[in-house]
């Protein structure tokens, strides 16, 4: 009950800290970085209106629920059938629209690879790249801490590998 | 002898302690073999690395936009009261601590100064809608309020700092947080996961200004006071190391409902008053607070063991029932809320025994499902 007041007072710090992760996480699980934004917010609702309670984790919970988040995304995207390519949108950035459509491209593949890895393989590495540290992400994917370091080293080698046999 | 690529992984990483860092270093230095295997690990990092580029956001945008999202939801801040129960417990939180300082010396610590006692029962005091807003148009009556002039509370103990422990050394966290406690068995849908934490302790330090409180219960039309001896007299209390578990999902990851329990469990919280307060007085100011909802100011004083007990801040919306596991008293409180996309159902389960408490939170679990692990307590 005492967390109270912490949650109430760290909750700016905890998005400050996590918020880039999220997203991260959720643009690497789907293919519209508009939705990953949308999803980003909704977990940090979730957060403000049923926060877990060893709020230390509050790293790995965060990312479960992103991920789950995500998955459902997927799941109503796909039964819904209306997945197509978004039509890319050219903001007020500094990169070029050519610059970005390559980017965009060579994301579109490693989301493609990462989709032929096995699942834990795949979450471990997205979680990785997003920013979550070894202790966050055994929490998230329900594994032994230490063997957060064998499992990225593994699904590192996979992807790369199935990365170049991609065309 | 040589490191593993795990180890040599989470090196990479600046995940390792300090110590096997150095002899890590040292042995790269001389271990060809090694060195050949860390720079692969690097080569392998760099490419996911650049493949897994994302677009950039706005820190500040996203801030405000979630700002939006909050408020347009709950359409104010007294809505976002009635749904977010955390926050209602916050508001609650005034009378959760004037109540728990209301409680008398049961057993003596330093004989002369303070007097101590346990908080052992909980008790579930409903907080609706229409309680926060009656305190608020009260106290927005009486203008802007400071509440640092009313006292000051000072939180002791290194907040967020945890020791992660292996549940297969149960000995050593007990020795380590110094009492006994029990947990639940595994069975087919949920396990204990391996990673046990515990958090140490703290202690939260009230120091009343009871002139400033009881010029704002004149204020409000209130005539019992608070005992003018508990002015500047420091009350403590005292959280001990609590342990955090979790549960596996039992519908693993693949399914975006999770459906597992989270258990913390800590030494009954000490409240120390200190010698020569006279707590009847106290209590007696507290429940005829002018500013106190009569709804709550009745279930506040209608608690039968006040000296032994927590008073619980729920919402109207929530269910409660007194439950008794393994012959220890307990309360359920359980409900549902709408998820981002369906409905999600918590419950609660907070449970004394043998002077611990036990707190356990389900997702997506009914009370039943969570008491069934409670009783399997071991």
């Amino acid at each position: 009950m005492w967390e109270v007041f912490k949650i109430l007072d760290s909750f700016k710090d905890i998005f400050e800290k996590y918020y880039g992760k999220v997203y991260r996480q959720i643009a690497l699980m789907i293919n519209d970085d508009d939705k990953a934004q949308d999803i980003a917010q909704e977990v940090f609702i979730k957060l403000i209106k049923d926060p877990p309670h060893n709020d230390e984790n509050i790293g790995g919970w965060l990312s479960k629920v992103a991920t789950n988040q995500a998955l459902n995304y997927m799941r109503s995207e796909k039964s819904l059938k209306v997945r197509e390519l978004k039509v890319f949108q050219f903001n007020d950035t500094l990169i070029s629209p050519e610059d970005m459509a390559i980017e965009k491209i060579e994301n579109e593949k490693a989301k493609k690879v990462l989709s032929k890895m096995d699942r834990r393989d795949k979450l471990c590495l997205i979680l990785k790249h997003s920013g979550y540290n070894y202790e966050e992400i055994s929490i998230s994917l329900g594994i032994k801490k230490s063997s957060v370091g064998t499992t990225i080293a593994r699904a590192h080698k996979k992807f790369k590998e199935l990365y170049e046999k991609e065309v | 002898m040589c490191f593993d690529e795990g180890t040599l992984q989470a090196y990479l990483d600046g995940e390792i302690d300090e110590a096997l860092k150095d002899q890590i270093k040292k042995h790269l230095d001389t271990c060809e073999k090694c060195s050949n295997k860390l720079n692969e690990l690097k080569n392998l990092n760099d490419f996911s690395e650049k493949a897994f580029k994302t677009s950039s956001i706005d820190l500040d945008k996203a801030w405000e936009n979630l700002n939006k999202k909050i408020y347009k939801k709950e359409r104010g801040v007294l809505n976002m009261l009635k749904k977010y129960k955390k926050y209602a417990a916050a508001a609650a939180a005034v009378a959760l601590i004037t109540a728990s300082i209301a409680l008398p010396p049961v057993q003596k610590v330093e004989a002369e100064i303070l007097s101590l006692f346990r908080l052992n029962n909980f008790k579930a005091v409903t907080i609706t809608p229409d309680d926060i807003q009656n305190i608020k148009d009260k106290f927005y009556q009486a203008g802007k309020i400071d509440l640092k002039q009313y006292g000051v509370i000072k939180v002791t103990g290194d907040y967020g700092s945890s020791k992660e422990f292996s549940k297969s050394n149960l000995d050593e966290i007990k020795s380590y947080v110094g009492y006994d406690f029990k947990l639940p068995q595994d069975n087919n849908d949920f396990k204990i996961r391996d990673s046990i934490y515990v958090q140490k302790g703290q202690s939260v330090e009230f120091k009343l200004n009871v002139d400033n409180i009881n010029d704002l219960i004149k204020t409000f039309g209130g005539n019992k006071l608070l005992p003018e001896n508990l002015n500047g007299k420091t009350f403590k209390i005292i959280l001990g190391d609590s342990i955090h578990i979790s549960s596996t999902d039992k519908n693993e990851s693949d399914s975006s409902k999770n459906i597992s329990y989270g258990l913390d469990i800590m030494k009954t919280p000490e409240i120390i008053v200190p010698e020569g307060v006279d707590i009847e007085k106290v209590r007696d100011a507290v429940i005829n607070m002018p500013f106190l909802p009569d709804d709550i100011r009745n279930q506040i004083a209608s608690i039968k063991d006040w000296k032994n007990t927590i008073p619980v801040p729920v919402t109207d919306a929530d269910t409660i029932k007194d439950v008794t596991i393994n012959g220890s008293k307990g309360i359920v409180i359980s409900g549902t809320y709408e998820g981002s996309s369906d409905l999600e159902v918590y419950s609660n389960l907070a449970l004394n025994d043998n002077d611990v408490i036990y707190w356990f939170s389900g997702n997506n679990m009914s009370p039943d499902e969570l008491i069934k692990i409670a009783e399997s307590m071991r």
